[in-house]
């Protein structure tokens, strides 16, 4: 038979109403995965305003291996989204190559032609901190393409790929080949070649899961795929 | 729990020298503990838990008694009304035994006060509220200073990257 808690165990706690940490700061003293973890739920704009405490906290949260982005936070203001990008530019090299295993992009483009080289470098940061999932809601004004940049379908550490393009064309490089990619799930694309769907099950070898959810341009979907588990 | 066959007991002695028996239906979800249940049992060993007190066992156990469905409204009870200092504890006794659905819970919840502090006006107010001490320079400190009484709160970012050391 178990114990059962005391009582006065409960009550005790609605009576030290206090503040998350009392008399120390016990945040510093988890181990980093879990406060990693803790921030892991903070928007970026969060965890920056938590990195300017202490050096520690600064460390702490350059380190993240989970980020998360949203232009939304910003506005669509020039002035405030140009600095986050900068920010983020200079972020990405401090982190250097620290392992970052999600990385959540929610961005609306208004002038995708000077700002895609931002979104490229952000990726393939990310890919070069060997990232596993990847989030990518882009919002792209004009033109209405987006090519699926290389270093992403080269990326040896991707395992999960999620885009939501909101109806913008999807093109795929000639050369398509997603080393371990393992769920791949597509949301408002639209696409051109009506051999999409076989263009990208021959690419991917040990891909387990396919989701396609409002993607336009496909008439037939012809699915023969040399991995066993689709 | 009411399998036919006979539920085992693990011992537990926790920091401030209780000792805690805990059944072994629940034991077995401290991945810490799983490996070395048989050990256990079969000498009759007591496990120490030199950093898990005896209020803080009492909840993991709980917690790990109910089903998944009804866990979250045990968080809602317990863990949501609880203060830091106790979620605190139990994020470090979740850690310690291994329970990953009770680490990912309690630390979602001290993610939201976390957010909370973070967004106090001052940052001088988030380094009291968790008591510590600023150590940059005092020329950065007073470069962030400046920087938020020109330029109100759309300095937010601004003041992020100088006091971080990412802006010139």
């Amino acid at each position: 038979m178990e114990k059962r808690p005391k009582p006065e165990a409960c009550s005790s706690l609605s009576q030290s109403k206090g503040s998350l940490v009392e008399n120390s700061d016990r945040i510093s003293n988890l181990p980093a995965h879990i406060a990693h973890h803790i921030l892991s739920f903070l928007m970026m704009e969060d965890i920056v305003r938590l990195s300017i405490v202490s050096k520690w906290w600064q460390e702490l949260c350059i380190s993240i291996p989970s980020l998360t982005i949203d232009s939304k936070q910003y506005g669509l203001k020039d002035f405030s989204v140009f600095h986050f990008q900068n920010f983020l530019d200079r972020w990405m090299i401090q982190r250097n190559e620290m392992k970052m295993v999600q990385f959540w992009v929610r961005w609306t483009f208004l002038k995708w032609h000077s700002q895609e080289y931002r979104f490229l470098t952000w990726v393939h940061d990310a890919v070069r901190c060997n990232v596993e999932v990847l989030y990518l809601d882009l919002l792209i004004v004009l033109p209405r393409t987006f090519k699926m940049p290389l270093c992403v379908l080269h990326c040896e550490s991707l395992r999960f790929l999620t885009m939501h393009l909101h109806g913008v064309v999807l093109q795929l490089p000639s050369s398509t080949r997603f080393t371990k990619l393992q769920s791949l799930s597509l949301t408002s694309v639209r696409v051109l070649e009506e051999i999409f769907v076989e263009q990208i099950l021959s690419s991917c070898n040990s891909l387990k899961q396919l989701c396609l959810d409002d993607v336009k341009g496909l008439n037939n979907i012809n699915i023969r795929s040399s991995s066993q588990n689709v | 729990m009411s399998s036919s066959k006979k539920s085992r007991i693990v011992k537990f002695k926790t920091s401030d020298d209780k000792t805690f028996e805990v059944e072994e239906a629940v034991a077995v979800q401290f991945e810490t503990i799983k490996s070395m249940i048989d050990y256990v049992c079969a000498n009759d060993c007591t496990i120490p838990l030199p950093n898990v007190n005896a209020k803080t066992l009492a909840m993991v156990v709980e917690w790990c008694k109910k089903h998944a469905d009804e866990r979250d409204q045990l968080m809602e009870v317990d863990v949501d009304e609880a203060p830091g200092a106790v979620l605190y504890d139990l994020l470090v006794a979740a850690t310690y035994l291994r329970v990953e659905d009770l680490i990912h819970r309690v630390s979602q919840r001290v993610s939201k006060m976390v957010i909370e502090i973070g967004k106090l006006p001052e940052e001088e107010d988030v380094r009291k509220t968790i008591n510590i001490k600023s150590d940059f320079p005092p020329q950065v400190e007073e470069e962030l200073r400046k920087l938020r009484r020109t330029l109100g709160p759309l300095s937010d970012v601004l003041v992020l990257f100088v006091s971080s050391g990412l802006l010139e």
